[in-house]
């Protein structure tokens, strides 16, 4: 009890010590989400315009569960008709 | 074809280091934090702050490390027009300006109780800030342009020139007398930290590492399907 | 092939050009960027009273007085010392021995008077056992302190007045 009131009082320097690991720990995880956050809307937005055009690419953007973005980035990067589009 | 196959393999490989990556972080993490926060002694001179080292030194790496990588980025992409090389500096740069914030902000938590203040202008300090305005600059330019190309060459243009920021925030301590100390770990004559404060510190810069390498695959991928969907919305304009 | 090879030789003169005139710029303002003066800069470059400057140093052994909230102390980069007085609290890592910068001015009898005062830390982490065994073991330096050959602290406040003689500043 004793060891856990002195680890949290940091040797008295708890008030410098604590706001340097939160201002790490909380910038850190708003980037890591922001950035997943933005590569799933992205794969999602992708996966839908080429749903909307069945012709091209329908069948192999198919949604697959959790690995989602990743299988609809991939068949989108190795289909050579998105670059003719171009 | 040339312009999508280096995207394609990026993507093979990224799929396969991404879980890699994301479980080191997550190990190297609580084995730095609990030898950061517990299961290390505090210094003879400064108490506990010393554990502020185990963020700030890490983050100051990486600032420092994550702008050389898009100053090289941003050559490749000048000289060789690698299609790539633009998107991973483009990728890396808010990632290298958080962990330049959090430098400053634990440097000046660090500041405020051993040397008695939360900023002075030396050189060290002075450098670092001025790091942390040329990821801001370079964030704005890619805002700045409408076309993505001309985006990519000026703020190309911009990483490579503030480039020569990095080896002044390295040596300003040496080259001019400062309130920041100096050099502690590369001496010439050894480390100057004891062995078991070095742990710590050298765990959560593995740490800090692996977590650039993950956050960095998310943002690269969500760059190259952003191109990808800026290339079919004009082509579905164009009918 | 050419184009990129004209490239990478203006991507290289570019970078080249640059480094070349920063360079140039740093050394120019080497002086302006000093974060503080050592006692002997102070006494090579003439300093006047009431000037404000900053005082960096080691602060003397055995040489901490107190007197109420004033502080009195001596500054010194082993070749040359000044006394300092300072009315106010003081950073914790204020010890003797260890690197201290003072901001004030000097007063007309000589004696710095600091409003602001600073501690400098050296770049040397570890814990108070190790200390304790290396002054057991008679390897320990006062002010530099640890294993290392030299102190390191004292060393870069008094080089840096060496430096400046031997290449004529403060003329």
């Amino acid at each position: 009890m004793t060891a856990l009131r002195a680890f949290f009082s940091m040797g008295g320097y708890a008030a410098y010590v604590w706001p340097a690991f939160a201002t790490a720990a909380v910038v850190l995880s708003v980037l890591l989400l922001a950035s997943r956050r933005r590569w799933r809307a992205n794969a999602a937005a992708l996966a839908s315009l080429q749903a909307a055009r069945p012709g091209r690419r329908g069948t192999r953007a198919t949604p697959g569960g959790g690995a989602t973005p990743v299988a609809a980035s991939l068949a989108g990067d190795t289909a050579p008709a998105v670059h003719r589009d171009a | 074809m040339h312009r999508f196959a280096n995207p394609a393999r990026f993507l093979r490989i990224t799929d396969a280091v991404l879980p890699w990556s994301a479980a080191l972080t997550i190990v190297l993490l609580a084995l730095g934090l609990y030898y950061g926060l517990w299961a290390s002694p505090v210094d003879y001179q400064q108490g506990a702050t010393v554990r502020i080292m185990y963020i700030h030194v890490p983050a100051a790496w990486m600032g420092m490390m994550i702008y050389s990588l898009m100053a090289i980025a941003s050559a490749v992409a000048l000289i060789w027009r690698h299609p790539l090389a633009d998107l991973i500096a483009k990728a890396a740069a808010p990632i290298g300006a958080s962990f330049t914030f959090i430098c400053l902000v634990s440097g000046s938590l660090w500041g405020a109780p051993t040397w008695g203040t939360w900023w002075v202008w030396d050189a060290r300090l002075t450098s670092v800030l001025i790091l942390f305005f040329l990821y801001l600059g370079y964030i704005a330019i890619w805002q700045a342009f409408d076309d993505p190309t001309r985006a990519a060459r000026a703020a190309a243009i911009v990483a490579l020139v503030g480039f020569v920021n990095i080896p002044i925030i390295k040596f300003s301590v040496d080259w001019w007398n400062t309130l920041h100390q100096g050099e502690s770990l590369f001496t010439g004559h050894g480390s100057e930290i004891d062995p078991t404060m070095l742990r710590p510190l050298i765990l959560m810069a593995l740490a800090f590492t692996a977590y650039f390498i993950t956050v960095l695959i998310y943002r690269v991928r969500a760059e190259i399907i952003a191109r990808k969907l800026r290339v079919l919305r004009l082509s579905a304009i164009e009918g | 092939m050419t184009r990129k090879r004209r490239r990478l030789y203006f991507v290289l003169a570019g970078m080249t050009g640059l480094g070349v005139a920063t360079a140039l710029v740093l050394s120019a303002f080497r002086n302006n960027i000093v974060f503080f003066y050592s006692p002997s800069q102070i006494v090579a470059q003439h300093i006047a009273p009431g000037e404000r400057i900053r005082l960096g140093g080691l602060v003397a052994a055995h040489s901490v007085v107190h007197e109420g909230d004033t502080t009195l102390f001596v500054v010194t980069d082993k070749a040359r010392s000044l006394k300092v007085t300072y009315t106010g609290l003081l950073p914790d890592l204020f010890r003797e021995g260890q690197g201290v910068v003072a901001e004030g001015r000097i007063g007309a009898n000589g004696v710095f008077i600091a409003d602001q005062v600073l501690a400098k830390h050296d770049e040397k982490y570890m814990p108070p056992g190790v200390v304790a065994a290396l002054k057991a073991s008679g390897h320990w330096q006062e002010g530099g302190g640890g294993a290392a050959p030299a102190a390191r602290a004292a060393d870069a406040a008094a080089a840096v007045p060496a430096a400046d003689a031997a290449k004529g500043y403060g003329k």
